[in-house]
């Protein structure tokens, strides 16, 4: 099957990009997971391409080639890898190979090395997939973490908690093993402290590189998975120079960057009201941080659960709103456009054990 | 100044003082301010402001600090990224080297949550610097942006200060929401909330948020007497056709026509039609599935044949017996369906 036929028909006008800069926000919540989504973008990103490879001579350029930057600070490669391959159709490793994607690693590089003074930290990570019920202090430093990678049971049928806990356990030991491997595959970058100027620094080094030498230059799409886990784990959230604010500012900087503008970039965030309570610093930035984001984007997609609770056919609900008529610009100035398709929508849908996703509208699910 | 006396007055009045804070125009309003949420952003006042600044040929400003660029013949300072490492006062030197030579100037700011809450800069110095080059200024302020407590401050929030300095605050609203909240007051029900506040888990951003046709404003201008003027409008959204063609080396011509307006003067709002629909959406049963039937279980159901029509048929049909073919979906028990 193609790629492409694994976006369902109701979604694709929101999975395709928008034509100018944009960033788009996704935001979901602990039972609600939006992998799938992210996924679908991949897809939309990486294969509408092959299209106009083909139709090659009709535009005057042509439609822009993407390549994705995928930075993911608490999934790794091996489960993208996977996902894209089962939900999507894609051989994302291939697509490494053909400087299409490259991946950014937030997740091993950041806190298992051995840097001096941070001993104490690592092991504290090392152990939390074993004693997350009993560390309370430890699970309130790193919340993303271990948050289940997966819906509740019942949900999604072939998703069953315990496998995605030995899962993770089991990745946690692989990934540290097999590390240095994967650390010198081209395309593969990983980042190594938690703080902006080697965030940006290593991002900018991925879009170059995936950029050709030649003077055609790719759209670049930057998907950055959970970010709030930088604020996270920054030491204290009072004094450091990594908040809310300057994220964001990192961001719009990647996105107007010189010589390779990353001109579209998807934020994945966790929408969970007990994340966004504001009441302790912490719980301010984050709050701060996804509002912030929501202001600046073109469209907010938003997984939740299904407000009357767990149902079998439904995996969850999309809402999807848009911003702007167009993207970043707050000046664009155009005669009656078709107000139609920016219109805000609810979705439902329901993602299947083999990773394919049926999207439709309420009332119009499998019984019906 | 002697109150208007009828109801058409003080709508020409108030859209008269609303148009000229919109352009600029009169020191109607040298600070305004601009409050705006997730359910209905300032854009399309930021928007309209700008180019009837440009179409007026006004030195415009625009300090950004969420939004990477902006209309070609503004000048643009970027308050963000590796500019983020500017300290106030080198933000508010570079407006002054941007305004400082012009007679009339219009200073935008995206966020005055990042130029006074994060750069800390102090409101005052900002409205003085403006004030001293008899120039205008609008900001916006997201009413859902947390400001953290500072336990050892006893100075009020730099929100609350510019409220108080404001001459003009403009509160955006979103149009389906206006008019939620409308149907909801004339059934005495509580006024629903959205987005953040809706209460329900994951909802960033409700779906009837940002109304692209146009945006509500709640206005209230603080004159120089020290009466205050309250006032909804309606401002639709701007397009380039609102104005003449431009001259040479403007990018817009003058402002055809006015046509920001009282909410009361909106037939959309007025008519009784939208509330009813509305009323007759809140008269649904709240319940997430649809009872209405779809087109084919609608097909479906007229190919039944009722029992009685087939006993009228020429032999006595098949004397009243239940007649259904069962179908695929249909979950037959033996032990407990009978056909």
């Amino acid at each position: 099957m193609l790629p492409s036929s694994r976006i369902p028909p109701l979604l694709q006008p929101y999975t395709r990009l928008p034509k100018d800069d944009s960033i788009i926000l996704l935001t979901s919540v602990l039972g609600a997971s939006a992998n799938w989504l992210i996924i679908r973008f991949l897809c939309d990103a990486l294969t509408t391409d092959f299209k106009s490879d083909n139709e090659g001579g009709n535009g005057a350029d042509g439609p822009e080639e993407t390549a994705v930057v995928l930075v993911s600070w608490v999934r790794e490669w091996e489960f993208w890898k996977s996902e894209g391959r089962k939900g999507g159709g894609l051989d994302l490793e291939r697509l490494m190979m053909a400087k299409r994607i490259a991946f950014v690693d937030g997740l091993t590089g950041m806190f298992l090395p051995r840097v001096e003074g941070e001993k104490e930290m690592e092991n504290e990570v090392e152990r939390i997939p074993q004693i997350a019920k009993t560390a309370e202090g430890l699970v309130r430093r790193t919340p993303q973490s271990i948050v289940p990678v997966r819906g509740p049971p019942g949900r999604t049928p072939a998703r069953d908690p315990a496998a995605a806990v030995v899962a993770s356990t089991t990745t946690w030991n692989s990934t540290s093993k097999n590390q240095p491997n994967t650390s010198t595959t081209p395309g593969f970058f990983t980042l190594t402290s938690p703080d902006l100027k080697p965030l940006s620094s290593t991002i900018s080094s991925a879009i170059a590189y995936l950029q050709p030498p030649s003077t055609t230059t790719k759209k670049i799409l930057l998907i950055l998975d959970s970010p709030s886990i930088l604020l996270a784990t920054s030491p204290s959230p009072s004094t450091s120079t990594l908040t809310s604010s300057t994220l964001c500012s990192t961001l719009l900087t990647l996105q107007t960057n010189p010589p390779y503008p990353a001109s579209h970039i998807l934020v994945h965030l966790n929408a969970d009201t007990p994340l966004l309570s504001p009441s302790s610093p912490l719980e301010i930035d984050e709050h701060n941080l996804l509002v912030k984001l929501a202001h600046m984007s073109t469209r907010i997609c938003s997984c939740r659960v299904l407000d009357t609770g767990v149902a079998r056919d439904v995996s969850g609900v999309l809402g999807v709103t848009q911003n702007r008529v167009r993207g970043g610009l707050v000046l664009g100035m155009l005669e009656g456009e078709d107000e139609e398709s920016t219109k805000g929508r609810e979705l439902l849908y329901l993602v299947k054990g083999d990773g394919s996703v049926r999207v439709f509208e309420r009332g119009a699910g499998e019984g019906c | 100044m002697p109150r208007p006396i009828t109801l058409a007055q003080h709508q020409r009045h108030s859209v008269l003082v609303m148009s000229q804070a919109l352009s600029a125009r009169a020191q109607r309003s040298p600070f305004t301010l601009v409050l705006d949420d997730l359910n209905q952003q300032a854009d399309q006042i930021l928007t309209t402001m700008i180019a009837r600044g440009l179409s007026r040929g006004i030195n415009v400003v625009y300090v950004a600090f969420e939004h990477p660029s902006s209309h070609p013949a503004v000048r643009f300072i970027p308050a963000f990224g590796t500019h983020s490492h500017h300290t106030g006062d080198q933000i508010l030197a570079e407006i002054e080297r941007a305004i400082g030579i012009f007679k009339e100037s219009l200073v935008i700011v995206d966020s005055f949550h990042d130029l006074f809450d994060i750069k800390g800069v102090q409101p005052v110095d900002f409205g003085n610097l403006i004030n001293k080059y008899d120039s205008y200024t609008v900001g916006v302020y997201h009413q859902d942006i947390a400001t953290p407590v500072h336990a050892t401050s006893y100075a009020p929030s730099p929100l609350e200060v510019t409220k108080f300095m404001a001459t003009a605050i403009f509160t955006c609203k979103s149009l389906a929401q206006v008019l939620a909240a409308k149907a909801a007051k004339e059934r005495s029900l509580p006024e629903p909330t959205f987005g953040l506040l809706q209460g329900a888990e994951g909802i960033v951003q409700s779906i009837t948020a940002n109304d692209l046709r146009g945006v509500v404003i709640d206005a209230e201008f603080r004159r120089v007497s020290g009466r205050p003027e309250f006032e909804t409008f309606w401002l639709r959204r701007t397009f380039t056709s609102d104005f003449e063609p431009p001259l040479a080396g403007l990018p817009f011509g003058p402002l055809k026509q006015e046509f920001v307006m009282c909410l009361e003067q909106l037939p959309l709002y007025c008519s009784d039609e939208t509330m009813a629909n509305v009323n007759a959406k809140a008269d649904e049963i709240d319940v997430p599935f649809k009872l209405e039937l779809t087109l084919r279980q609608k097909k479906v159901r007229d190919g039944v044949l009722l029992p009685h029509f087939d006993a009228q048929g020429g032999e006595g049909g098949e004397g009243g017996r239940i007649l259904y073919e069962m179908g695929e979906e249909d979950d037959f028990d033996e032990e407990e369906d009978e056909i």
